[in-house]
């Protein structure tokens, strides 16, 4: 059935093909052909994927592959166009084209009245072709094609609302720091190609052994480069939050549930490589969990819905590369998962809001819309819970896994600083849900009334992410560190844990594992209730209900020692500073400068050699008087000094 | 078959030149189908060409000779290997569009500027022909007249300084080869005991150079002539200031003709002949070539970003695509000359299509200060989406023909040295930058004032301007998904290059 | 001496001397014209001499003599013409006004 693997991506591309040229003429019809071309492309994926993940129609344990064509048979060099699914990828398979899909279905209701509505519909369909063939390509020249199209997609969609000049800006800022990414990125698959003669992932990872220890660490480095960039790690972090620009079905789909997953696959697709560098695999967790504390501790004071989910994303993707660099690998695709639709569910969730508050982001601005958006409210409450990790929500299990892994393989700082970050994680998750529904309703009274539930299109795609969101755990992850999920992906990932000799110990509730799992639990519930106390909740059926105290918050915020954090927060560390000061401000004082050599120095030397050319002219044409008797009197001294040169030469 | 094709396609824009000028010049409209219609015959045979053309084997064929000046053995020597039909297909393909997108701007002496025209297609498809040095250098001249009267006579407000400063800098250049070719020449006939049979056949030169006769350090005056001559058509750092004035000045075909085809006369005669010649003197100054074009990569997009002006804009981004046509040349690299000449082919699609879209803005404003542009993308949306189309393309978007070029080009470098390709990596950075920056304030936000002042004037791309971008672009999805097209044409001249440059050709 | 070749040549070489004087110190376009003349039968004295003494050039002097006699006369003509069209132009026999040259 490996046949079927070219129509994954293609079906989007051919949604996107008829919706780019024919989107206008369609009119309020255009989300059609976009929106079935995905559902097709779901079930395909769907096929695939269950034969991938069960070692039917076709697929062996190892996977199958797909060539197409030699995409660029150069001399010295050589890329094929081709497919490859193997557990992993029908991992992630799952994953977007399930949420992608949603995703489509939902906008349907969101955009319904954007005039550019077909061109939203077009370029969300691009996305899923260039999505779909970043995970699905079996080379690495073809991941970075779809690495380098999904940072087009997400450029064009962050800048969908083009008029407006924030919108433009967040889109090329985007852009362009993934691509400070891609330049290391690039330069890993030169390196690749230059030692091992091949791109093609199966071949490079069989013979990578081979390599000199020193280009295996610089292959790694240079493939983590590009990782960071589209994962929006510390330090390429900045372009995320701003990316909340776009409208918000792009922010679930590709800034939460899908594309920025992208370097977290990509490290895990390497882990034979990874797995013979332990030096970077330590980098790769101390980035990620830096970036999850750091994010953490930015979404506690910010004000917009979509930024707090932002920078959530941000600490949850921090955690994954954690996992990934303490050796947890299934772990690290499993929050992958539950993570993609969780934050998905959150994100449609706060367009949702949006939407009903009549465009407001502002949380300040909302509260008290529990009763007024009862299916967004309850959706809602179930991805903060499984984001903040109750149990038996998806959250939970993914996260106890990357703990305890880091636990038990031996990285007690990077299992420290993630236990905190749990904890910081369900508070701000309740202070976006005591903000949001909770309290008293501080919405502009010109907006108060018309607030309503969003239309079925966008609350139905809720209700199916809040399923996964609350079941997916339970399915594929249980029991702990020996469900489904593990079964899968074992064949993927199996060499690289007995390489690595870190091979765990099992699974034991009443041991280690459950003591972590108990005091992270624990402190998530802490953590709740502090937010409860601090930013209210109303839950009748559970008897709970507290009022939000401002007052308290501010004092809070103004004491001695938290003021200083409060204002670091609260200014996202400064980073954005930082980058304006460095790149726009000294990188725009750089062009400049050189431009000015250019001009004076090149461009100089060049005018300055036609300026003495001319100027010599000037000074020569004097002796031309125009008057014939000074010829004349020329041509008689030129006689006279031959003739006297002659005699001269004559008598000696 | 032996019918001269070759000839036959040199020569049909020449007859076309002479049937517009047979043509009274008060109807100018039949002369523009007429010059289109010459164009699009040149076309059709050089398409024709490239079907007949057999895949595979070394060397020149449809090879035609015949004595010329038999005193000095010069001769009408004329022949294709795969680089040269590449070379002759774009001309072909730029020239019959560049006629057509002048349909509109040009409307004084319409005679003239189509014989120019028609002329200036001679002389490029003569010179990527040409395999007799002193015909080559012929044809060489002849491409700097009409481009003369075109920039001088069509162009805008500060045209004269800007030809001048064109056709002094190309001038100085080709006095240099001339004295070059003579030398080389020469040294031939002194070589061969007095006798000009064969002294300016590149062929016969070739071997003569692949025996070692030529001294070493006649080679390295007679290459630096000779590469002079080349780096100022390419133009090289720091000889390409010229090149951001000519741009701005020429009306739009003339920019689209001076980035498409004549920055690649430079090129091609790098490969062509300055580095088979004198392989000796290439090895001696590759280093410091390799390391003008990385400063050239680098520089021009720096210097790109803090542009003011559209075309000024594009013209540097020139200087900096073409650093990697120079750069793949010399790192005597069989994968990094395959990707410097794919980058030759894409970057005049490209950079063609960009100018043909500036003129199109142009053709509205009569302005092209970036400062005063905002908000296209709501008026004009395809022409915004075609723009930002061409814009992705030369930021080296996967999937399109950029791309495919600047990476083999990068993997070449990276085998000869890791260190070419890490100074060089930022320009992926740089380039997505200045274009991207460009694209956004021309076509996003809100509108300019001075856009809104012309109201009405700005009317979306006609049917016209898009025929001319649509085979552009074609061509660029096709060879960015399928550059074995192109690849497959030049693994033979590839391996030609290398063996004459004396380096073993790997994998 | 009276009779020898080196009289006739001392004697023209004295006129081709006042000659050349005239033609460049002269304002007058007519005396100029009138130098030249002083010039040309200066040589064409010369060349005489020089067939009269050496025989075997005898033939040949005489039919240069003839030709530059002519050449004169044509050059003395145009020369005429030339500067009586300049002088209507310039309303000037003086030739340091005639700088038009110079442009």
């Amino acid at each position: 059935m490996t046949f079927l693997i070219p129509l994954i991506p293609l079906l989007p591309l051919a949604g996107f093909a008829i919706t780019g040229l024919l989107g206008r003429e369609m009119g309020k019809q255009s989300h059609k052909v976009a929106v079935w071309a995905v559902v097709a492309s779901w079930l395909v994926a769907m096929l695939v994927a269950f034969g991938a993940l069960s070692h039917t129609l076709g697929f062996d344990a190892a996977g199958a592959g797909i060539k197409l064509w030699d995409w660029i048979p150069a001399t010295g060099f050589h890329a094929d166009m081709g497919f490859f699914v193997d557990p992993l990828t029908a991992c992630l398979l799952i994953v977007v084209t399930t949420i992608g899909m949603l995703v489509h279905i939902y906008s349907i209701g969101y955009m319904a009245h954007d005039e550019g509505k077909w061109r939203f519909f077009a370029y969300l369909n691009l996305f899923m072709f260039s999505m779909l063939m970043l995970i699905l390509a079996d080379n690495f020249l073809l991941v970075f094609a779809g690495w380098e199209l999904v940072g087009l997609c997400s450029y064009l969609l962050i800048g969908f609302w083009f008029p407006r000049r924030s919108a433009a800006e967040a889109a090329k800022k985007a852009f362009l720091v993934n691509r400070v990414g891609d330049m290391g990125f690039a330069l890993g698959i030169m390196a690749i190609w230059t030692q091992l003669g091949t791109l093609n992932m199966q071949a490079v990872f069989a013979k990578f052994a081979g390599v000199p220890h020193e280009w295996q660490i610089a292959i790694a480095l240079l493939i983590l480069c590009g990782a960071i960039g589209k994962s929006a790690q510390f330090p390429l972090h900045v372009w995320l939050p701003d990316a909340m620009e776009g409208p918000t079905p792009v922010s679930a789909l590709i800034h939460a549930a899908t594309m920025v997953n992208a370097g977290v696959y990509l490290i895990a697709r390497c882990n034979p490589i990874f797995g013979t560098v332990p030096e970077v695999m330590v980098i790769v967790a101390a980035i990620g969990i830096f970036t999850a504390i750091m994010a953490a501790s930015i979404a506690f004071t910010q004000t917009d819905i979509k930024r707090v989910l932002a920078y959530s994303t941000l600490s949850q993707l921090g955690y994954m590369f954690a996992s990934l660099g303490v050796g947890a690998w299934t772990a690290a695709i499993f929050h992958l998962m539950s993570h993609g639709f969780f934050k998905g569910l959150l994100f449609l969730g706060s367009g949702s809001v949006i939407h009903a508050v009549d465009g407001e982001q502002d949380m300040r601005k909302m509260g008290g819309l529990a009763r007024k958006i009862p299916i967004t409210y309850v959706t809602m409450l179930i991805g903060s819970v499984a984001i903040a990790g109750v149990p038996p929500l998806a959250g939970f299990f993914s996260k106890d896994e990357i703990l305890g892994g880091a636990f038990k393989n031996g990285f007690l700082w990077v299992w420290a600083i993630g236990f905190v970050v749990a904890g910081m994680t369900a508070f701000y998750m309740f202070r976006l849900m005591g903000m949001t529904f909770w309290g008293q309703s501080r919405v502009d009274p010109e907006k108060e009334h018309p607030t309503h539930e969003s239309p079925p299109t966008m609350t139905r795609p809720l209700i199916l992410l809040a399923i996964p969101a609350i079941f997916l755990g339970l399915l594929i992850g249980f029991p702990p560190e020996s469900g489904l999920l593990h079964q899968w992906l074992a064949p993927v990932f199996e060499a690289t844990i007995t390489a690595s000799g870190r091979t765990e110990a099992a699974y034991s509730f009443f041991g280690i594992d459950g003591v972590l799992a108990i005091g992270t639990t624990a402190l998530v519930a802490v953590a709740i209730v502090m937010a409860w106390r601090l930013f209210g909740v109303n839950m009748p059926a559970l008897g709970l209900h507290a009022e939000p105290r401002p007052d308290r918050v501010r004092e809070l915020s103004e004491r001695q020692g938290l003021a200083e954090l409060y204002r670091g927060s609260s200014h996202k560390w400064w980073f954005d500073d930082l980058n304006n000061l460095l790149f726009v401000v000294w990188g725009g004082k750089l062009a400049a400068a050189v431009f000015w050599f250019d001009r004076t120095v090149i461009d100089g030397t060049v005018n300055g050699i036609g300026t003495v050319t001319t100027g010599a002219g000037m000074r020569l044409r004097q002796v031309q008087t125009g008057r014939v008797q000074n010829y004349a009197l020329g041509i008689a001294l030129g006689l006279i000094a031959m003739a006297v040169g002659y005699i001269l030469i004559a008598v000696r | 078959m032996n019918l001269p094709i070759l000839s036959l396609i040199t020569f049909t824009p020449l007859v076309g030149a002479l049937a517009v000028a047979a043509l009274p010049s008060r109807y100018p409209h039949l002369i523009r189908r007429t010059a289109l219609a010459f164009s699009l015959l040149a076309w059709v045979m050089s398409l024709v060409l490239l079907a007949a053309y057999a895949f595979g084997p070394t060397g020149f064929q449809f090879v035609e000779a015949h004595n010329w000046i038999p005193t000095f053995g010069i001769r009408y020597k004329v022949g294709i290997d795969g680089l040269s039909i590449l070379m002759v297909v774009l001309t072909t393909t730029l020239s019959w569009i560049s006629i057509l997108a002048s349909f509109g701007p040009i409307k004084d002496r319409v005679k003239g500027y189509m014989i120019s025209f028609l002329v200036l297609e001679v002389g490029m498809i003569g010179v990527f022909l040409a395999l007799d040095l002193f015909l080559f250098y012929i044809y060489w001249e002849i491409v700097l007249v009409p481009m003369y009267l075109i920039i001088g006579i069509w162009g805008g407000s500060n045209r004269i300084y800007a030809t001048m400063k064109f056709v002094l800098y190309t001038l100085v250049g080709s006095l240099l080869m001339l004295v070059a070719i003579l030398a080389t020449a020469f040294a031939y006939q002194v070589g061969h005991g007095g006798s000009w049979v064969g002294a300016f056949d590149f062929q016969l030169l070739q071997q003569f150079a692949a025996s070692g006769q030529f001294g070493d350090a006649f080679q390295n005056l007679a290459f630096l002539a000779l590469f002079l001559a080349f780096a100022i058509k390419v133009p090289m750092f720091p000889f390409h200031t010229w090149l951001p004035d000519a741009h701005t000045e020429a009306p739009t075909a003339g920019s689209v003709i001076l980035a498409g085809v004549l920055l690649k006369l430079g090129a091609y005669g790098l490969i062509r002949f300055a580095v088979p010649l004198y392989p000796h003197a290439a090895h001696t100054f590759a280093g410091p070539i390799i390391v003008l074009s990385v400063i050239a990569i680098v520089y021009g997009a720096i210097v790109s970003i803090v542009q003011p002006d559209l075309k000024r804009l594009i013209a540097y981004s020139s200087v900096s695509h073409m650093g990697f046509v120079t750069l793949g040349i010399f790192v005597f690299s069989a994968t990094a000359l395959q990707g410097a000449i794919l980058q030759m082919i894409s970057h005049g699609l490209i950079t063609g299509g960009l100018f043909l879209l500036v003129g199109v803005i142009y053709e509205r404003t009569h302005d092209r200060t970036i400062a005063k542009m905002g908000g296209l993308a709501a008026t004009m949306p395809v022409w915004a989406t075609v723009f930002g189309f061409f814009i992705l393309a030369s930021a080296g978007l996967p999937g399109l023909s950029g791309f495919v070029g600047e990476f083999l080009v990068f993997v070449g470098s990276f085998g000869i040295s890791p260190l070419i390709a890490v100074a060089t990596i930022i320009v992926m950075v740089l380039a997505a930058t200045y274009l991207l920056w460009m694209f956004q304030r021309v076509a996003f936000g809100t509108m300019s004032d001075f856009l809104k002042g012309l109201g009405g004037h700005l009317t979306d791309m006609t049917g016209t301007e898009a025929v001319t971008l649509l085979p552009l672009g074609f061509l660029i999805v096709v060879l960015g998904l399928f550059p074995s097209l192109v690849l497959d044409l030049l693994r033979a001249p590839a391996q030609a290059f290398l063996a004459a440059a004396g380096v073993a050709v790997g994998g | 001496m009276s009779n020898s070749l080196d009289s006739y040549l001392v004697l023209s070489g004295l006129l081709f001397a006042i000659g050349t004087f005239g033609f460049l110190a002269r304002r007058n376009a007519i005396s100029m014209l009138m130098s030249i003349e002083l010039m040309i039968n200066a040589v064409n004295l010369t060349v005489l001499a020089f067939g009269a003494f050496v025989a075997p050039l005898r033939v040949h002097a005489a039919v240069i003599a003839l030709l530059v006699i002519a050449v004169a006369a044509a050059e003395a003509t145009v020369g005429l013409a030339i500067v009586i069209a300049i002088f209507r132009n310039k309303k000037t026999p003086l030739v340091d006004e005639y700088d038009s040259m110079r442009d």
